[in-house]
């Protein structure tokens, strides 16, 4: 199975929460990374367009707000299979690249860093 | 000007994409205002945005249709273009007294009128368009007779032809709405390509004989280009790229179904060779989409 972009990936773990149009997505990833993070909105509505055609997301309904007309999508089944079988994959990455630098847990590396 | 710039962007989409998600995309673009680098890397983005938006809809089931409709009306096109049009070109260049045949002036600018009108009223009612292409084909058949032909045998064999592409045309456009736009301007630049090319004299006296214009002149020629010392590994490359552009999008491939099925009706050793082209990418498509291929290893005793 190939591995998800990190724009599907953003775009599986905020849908995961509740079903979402493409810039909340955007403003959730700004949020979260408070302010350093962007992704373009071409990246971001092409990933959409291939996750749903992969039918790891669908459409949920469509709502107007401010007179112009949203789109939201929401995970399916198989989306959140996807971004399990993701998060364990990345997880498996992080604690070798962690044993690998002597971090434990959440702490600063043990290294020579200075 | 930036915006500007990526709502040209936001603007290659498909239309079905466009319609659903392109004002919510400018929104979003007005919002986040990228520049600089930042401008670049969204163009970039987009693009591909649209690629992948374009690739979807080519494998859709409407975008076959309508790929299939605009690949009936460049064959419709060719059809006319290689009869009623050349026809009026022979007129032209040798007179209505042309390798000792009479030609009549009216009848085919009759059926070219008609043709051309069937095609607009297509938008509206396809009865109408139907009509006109009747009046089309009795007027192509009136000027295509010649020699022991009776007018009748005429008919026939420009329905056989012209008429089953216009058949093809009116069905196809009953599943899709088009717009009268590409309705006749297609078949229109098609017929008038067709026109003005260097055709031999006797290619032009063949203008009442499609099997003959198709495969001694437009196919052998391309067969001569193709063989042409050079441009071979061109020829096979724009094959090989076209091959796996229906395999990836179904829908290129469906451009060109509605000729070959044609072809395959009245002309199948012309139709054939279409045929099995066609048919080898359509069957790795469906393979791609359909088949699941399962490896298992299994380690040798030792």
């Amino acid at each position: 199975m190939r591995s998800l972009g990190r724009s599907s990936r953003l775009i599986l773990t905020v849908l995961a929460k509740e079903p979402a149009h493409g810039y909340a997505v955007i403003s959730w990833v700004k949020q979260a990374s408070g302010g350093t993070e962007t992704l373009a909105v071409g990246s971001v509505y092409g990933s959409m367009d291939k996750l749903e055609s992969e039918g790891l997301i669908e459409h949920d309904r469509d709502e107007v707000e401010n007179g112009r007309t949203r789109r939201y999508f929401r995970i399916t089944e198989s989306g959140r299979d996807r971004l399990a079988a993701e998060i364990s994959k990345l997880s498996v990455e992080v604690e070798a690249a962690k044993q690998a630098l002597g971090v434990k847990g959440r702490g600063a590396v043990t290294g020579d860093m200075a | 000007m930036t915006q500007r710039w990526l709502k040209l962007l936001v603007g290659t989409l498909p239309e079905a994409a466009r319609r659903e998600r392109g004002p919510e995309m400018l929104d979003a673009l007005r919002l986040s205002e990228p520049s600089g680098t930042a401008a670049v890397k969204e163009s970039f983005a987009l693009l591909w945005a649209s690629t992948v938006a374009w690739r979807r809809y080519l494998a859709s089931a409407s975008g076959l249709r309508r790929s299939a409709l605009v690949g009936a009306l460049l064959w419709f096109g060719l059809l006319v273009g290689v009869g009623p049009v050349l026809r009026v070109r022979l007129i032209s260049g040798e007179g209505t007294e042309s390798l000792g045949w009479s030609i009549d002036r009216a009848p085919i600018v009759v059926a070219i009128a008609a043709f051309a009108l069937a095609l607009a009223a297509l938008s509206r009612s396809r009865i109408a368009a139907a009509a006109l292409g009747a009046v089309g084909l009795f007027a192509a058949g009136a000027s295509s007779v010649v020699g022991q032909w009776q007018l009748a045998q005429a008919i026939w064999y420009e329905v056989r032809w012209i008429g089953l592409a216009l058949v093809m045309v009116v069905w196809l456009a009953g599943k899709v709405s088009p717009r009268i736009r590409t309705l006749v301007v297609l078949p229109v630049l098609v017929a008038t390509i067709v026109a003005v090319l260097p055709w031999p004299i006797w290619a032009w006296a063949s203008a009442r004989n499609y099997s003959f214009m198709l495969r001694n002149e437009i196919y052998n020629r391309l067969l001569g280009w193709s063989a042409n010392p050079g441009w071979e590994w061109l020829f096979v490359s724009l094959v090989f790229v076209a091959l796996a552009l229906v395999v990836l999008m179904p829908s290129l491939g469906a451009i060109a179904a509605p000729a070959t099925l044609h072809l395959l009706i009245i002309d199948w050793r012309t139709g054939l060779p279409m045929a099995l082209c066609l048919a080898v990418p359509f069957a790795l498509h469906y393979l791609r989409e359909h088949a699941t291929i399962e490896m298992r290893w299994r380690s040798e005793p030792r």
